[in-house]
């Protein structure tokens, strides 16, 4: 349930800050809004802030940035970047965003994402070496009238939520300092006497241009997710294409998932075409330990990262887990195939509950397992994949085509074949269940430019699962649809109308009896977003959702943005008025809100009611930035808890002071 | 014994007849590929998707192809067509056949189609039905329908529309009354370049049933075609490719459906 809410709490919008910046804020939300249903972190999408952010101060060289540069994008597929490469190499130094236009894959729309982080000067390397900042960050969040406080007797801790970063850049180091404190965390006493509950740093240097050498906390990235990809990681979503994982082997880690990270040693070496990435890390872990024949053993890891109850404290730190292993490339012209081996160890048996959907998922200390991943480009196709097994023999294959048949046309196909029996503790593939295990699937999607000013973008995802999920009560199989249609009269507007369908086999338990049917969620979308001026931006939405299990929920939501931004001045604002009916939960609808840079909200709407919030950001000098959110919900009726007949309102209020320097 | 196999043979055409209709509407292994989006496409095998498109047709045509449904020998269709233009018009002739005795149906068809002022093509085509009743021993026969028209805004882009069966023939035993299915289609062909193309159409069946379809065509090389496609509902996606070999090709696809797996199908054409 935490996971879930964790799930749902998570996704977010953020419109950084001045005037100029407008577009990248509308990048921003794009991207975001394009992944979020499918984001399985908060902490995800920060690293990508990361990287924005920094481009934005440091803007690419178009003429000398290298492949992985433009990734660092986080807007272009492998395909387009070969193109762009090739067609740089091919007529010598680009002059301007326009001239892109004539590289195939690439068009109008695609270049005003990355116009922002683009610079066509040849920026010489003083520039570069002179790069330097350092970053501190405060940020307090605390929910007023919620339920959240009358769970309070039962926490250790205030429902403050607290977090503090700070962060130093330099042209050869990198470091910085991560401390949170969840709302019901005890602070400076009772566990936590030394202060935060969650603490992480970390220390990158390069020693040369060929080695880099990771200390603290990081996160590794390799192939196609099947055998370990920590961290941002895209799914299905919005933007159908885009299947292809780019790995970027190993980064500091500087978000505040509490669990999925490694701890210790890592470098990233290189050597002609070889990379090797090799990390060795030891991490203590959540986990509610039991004993079984006086051996230690463990059910489950803990995820949520919630330490406010006895118990949870109990349980927190209480499993150490090892992890070794090494991703080796090799990387020549437009091919590279790669090889990864990880290696964990526990300090206590894995012991799963007897649940069917545990039935085939190996238990036991320690767990290993190697994959090899490739990709690869032929004029303009690309290939993609990675193939892993784990040491009791379980297999995986993810393994896709991205085409590029027209400079107006994108169409890919992934095909995945994982074993029942296949598990890797940090596996996150292109796969409809989080669990990267037991499910056999094909995936088609494209985006047509059919005319000038239309987008056209749609998938298709077939999934069969043979064995039992914690969903469902027996083998099952679904289907998933997403087709959008996106109008772009000018570059202040655009329209876009969005549906999307699933329809999955889901377990239902009646009496001793438990069997699966098919459940139906619909969604229409109708959004518009109008840039009325450089400093004013209005966006709407309308969507309508449809639920169908064993019975039938509708649901309805619409708002209002505006996004101000006053030319010359230190502020800005945007707030949002929204309003929304649902029969229940099931049909309940997402919404992403502007929320403080670095912070995300989505909350899930259902019942009726209003929701509103206020951001404002202002600075204060160059050095100083403030920001502030106000958000409040009024629930007209409280269908759920029968005791609380009429409206209830609750209000959420947020803090966020940054210093740069 | 042979009263089981056929009576399941039955139940399931008969289950296809009330989801979609779908075997009687035979396809070629292109469009198959296609997802069976054929409504605005032209050329030879436009003999089963829209007449209309026939109109486009410049040289005479030979042509069958065989379908596998389900990889259930039972259930396989092979159609014979052949497509002559015979000035400004163009006639065709198809024959085929679904199932195996104890439960065979065939199908023969006569379509003309035209051009009118370069741009509006419009075809029919009469169809005789018939199917075996094993129990009688009789071959029972009826007669359909099928019209269509395709507009070409210009080379890239061509709408169709298409109607088989419009006043639902029947057939009347003396235990059930057997009703051949009607589709009403729109479809659209979009020329995204010179190598790839992106069909699109949507079917009713006059009941309720609507499907939606798409369908892309790569030329990868000089003749060599790979298509892919989805429709739903039901569910399918559906891929093949295709070459050509002087004056004959060769086309491969199957269709995939979840609870009932692969359709393979292949056709091979010779343009005279």
């Amino acid at each position: 349930m935490v996971r879930l809410f964790i799930l749902i709490s998570l996704f977010g919008i953020v419109i950084l800050g001045k005037a100029q910046n407008s577009k990248i804020g509308g990048s921003v939300e794009d991207l975001l809004e394009a992944t979020g249903e499918t984001m399985s972190d908060d902490s995800d999408i920060q690293e990508i802030l990361d990287d924005w952010e920094d481009l934005q101060k440091n803007p690419l060289n178009l003429n000398s940035a290298t492949n992985d540069d433009f990734l660092r994008l986080h807007l272009l597929s492998e395909v387009q970047i070969n193109n762009l490469i090739a067609y740089r190499k091919k007529t010598g130094t680009i002059y301007s965003i326009y001239e892109l236009l004539a590289v195939e894959g690439l068009n109008q729309d695609i270049l005003q994402r990355i116009e922002p982080f683009l610079t066509f000067e040849n920026i010489g390397s003083q520039t570069i070496s002179s790069r330097r900042s350092t970053d501190v960050l405060m940020r307090t969040t605390r929910t007023l009238n919620g339920p959240d406080n009358a769970d309070q007797s039962k926490y250790e801790g205030s429902p403050q939520k607290l977090y503090f970063r700070m962060k130093h850049i330099s042209s050869t180091v990198e470091c910085g300092f991560v401390a949170e404190k969840d709302p019901g965390e005890a602070f400076f006493r009772k566990s936590n006497k030394q202060g935060f509950d969650y603490n992480s740093g970390f220390v990158n240097f390069g020693l040369n241009h060929n080695v880099r050498i990771f200390v603290g906390d990081y996160t590794v990235r390799f192939g196609q997710g099947l055998v370990a990809w920590q961290g941002f990681s895209m799914g299905k979503s919005a933007e159908t294409t885009q299947v292809f994982r780019s790995a970027q082997g190993i980064r500091s880690y500087t978000s505040t998932d509490e669990n999925q990270f490694f701890r210790g040693f890592a470098a990233q070496l290189k050597y002609k075409n070889f990379t090797a990435s090799p990390y060795v890390s030891l991490h203590k872990v959540d986990a509610s330990l039991d004993t079984i024949d006086g051996a230690r053993c463990f059910g489950a890891l803990q995820t949520s990262g919630y330490h406010r109850t006895g118990t949870e404290v109990e349980n927190e730190k209480s499993l150490t887990q090892f992890s070794t292993g090494t991703h080796l490339l090799f990387e020549s012209g437009n091919w590279a195939i790669g090889g990864t081996v990880s290696f964990t160890r526990f300090n206590a048996f894995l012991d799963r509950s007897d649940e069917p959907y545990n039935q085939f998922l190996p238990e036991g200390k320690n767990n290993i397992v190697g994959g090899i991943d490739w990709k690869g480009s032929l004029k303009k196709t690309f290939i993609f994949g990675e193939g892993a097994i784990c040491s009791n023999n379980g297999r995986a294959l993810v393994t896709g085509v991205m085409l590029n048949p027209a400079s107006n046309a994108e169409l890919s196909v992934v095909y995945r074949n994982i074993n029942k029996t296949y598990f890797s503790y940090f596996a996150n593939a292109f796969t409809e269940s989080s669990r990267v295990n037991d499910e056999h699937a094909i995936y088609l999607g494209f985006k047509i430019y059919p005319v000038s000013r239309i987008v056209f973008q749609a998938y298709a995802d077939f999934f069969r699962f043979k064995w039992i999920k914690y969903t469902t009560a027996a083998p099952s199989n679904g289907t998933e649809f997403l087709a959008q249609l996106m109008y772009i009269p000018s570059r202040k507007t655009n329209f876009y109308l969005r549906f999307f369908k699933e329809e999955k086999g889901q377990r239902i338990t009646e009496s001793t009896k438990k069997y699966n049917v098919s459940q139906l969620i619909n969604r229409l979308r109708f959004n518009y977003t109008f840039n009325m001026s450089e400093e004013v931006c209005l966006k709407g939405r309308m969507e309508f959702s449809y639920y169908s299990k064993q019975i039938a929920e509708k649901g309805f939501l619409v708002f209002q943005d505006i996004v101000f931004h006053p030319e010359g001045k230190t502020y800005s604002l945007n707030g949002r008025l929204s309003y929304y009916s649902t029969d229940g939960y099931n049909s309940r609808l997402y919404a992403y809100e502007n929320d403080l840079l670095y912070s995300f909200a989505v909350p899930a709407l259902y019942n009726k009611g209003i929701r509103s919030y206020l951001n404002i950001q202002k600075d204060f000098g160059k050095k100083i930035t403030v920001w502030f959110k106000l958000a409040s919900t009024f629930q007209l009726e409280n269908k759920e808890q029968e005791g609380l007949s009429g409206n209830s309102i609750k209000a959420e209020l947020k803090l966020q002071i940054r210093y740069h320097f | 014994m042979k009263l089981l196999p056929t009576f399941f043979t039955l139940l399931f055409c008969f289950c296809f007849v009330h989801t979609s209709g779908q075997d009687y509407f035979v396809s070629d292994s292109r469009t198959l590929a296609l997802a069976d989006a054929s409504t605005a496409m032209s050329g030879y095998w436009s003999v089963f998707g829209n007449q209309a498109g026939l109109a486009s047709v410049q040289k005479a045509v030979l042509a069958g192809t065989f379908q596998n449904k389900f990889l259930v020998r039972e259930l396989s269709t092979a159609t014979f067509t052949f497509v002559l233009p015979i000035q400004t018009s163009v006639i065709a002739v198809s024959f085929s056949q679904f199932g195996h005795i104890p439960f065979r149906r065939n199908k023969i068809g006569v379509a003309y189609a035209k051009s009118l002022a370069g741009h509006f093509r419009f075809g029919f085509q009469f169809n005789r039905y018939s199917i075996y009743l094993v129990e009688n021993n009789s071959t029972e026969t009826s007669y359909g329908l099928e019209i269509g028209s395709q507009y070409e805004f210009s080379e890239k882009f061509t709408i169709g529309a298409h109607i088989v069966n419009p006043y639902q023939t029947v057939i009347r035993l003396s235990s059930v009354t057997y009703r051949y299915p009607s589709l009403i289609s729109l479809g659209t062909y979009f020329k995204v370049s010179q190598d790839f193309s992106w069909v699109t159409a949507i079917n009713h069946d006059l009941e309720k049933h609507l499907t939606l379809k798409t369908g892309f065509e790569y030329n990868i090389r000089d003749r060599l075609f790979i298509r892919t496609g989805i429709c739903g509902k039901p569910y399918q996606l559906s891929a093949g490719f295709g070459f050509k070999v002087s004056k004959t090709s060769f086309d491969f696809a199957t269709s995939y459906n979840q609870y009932l797996g692969n359709s393979p199908s292949v056709s091979i054409q010779y343009q005279f």
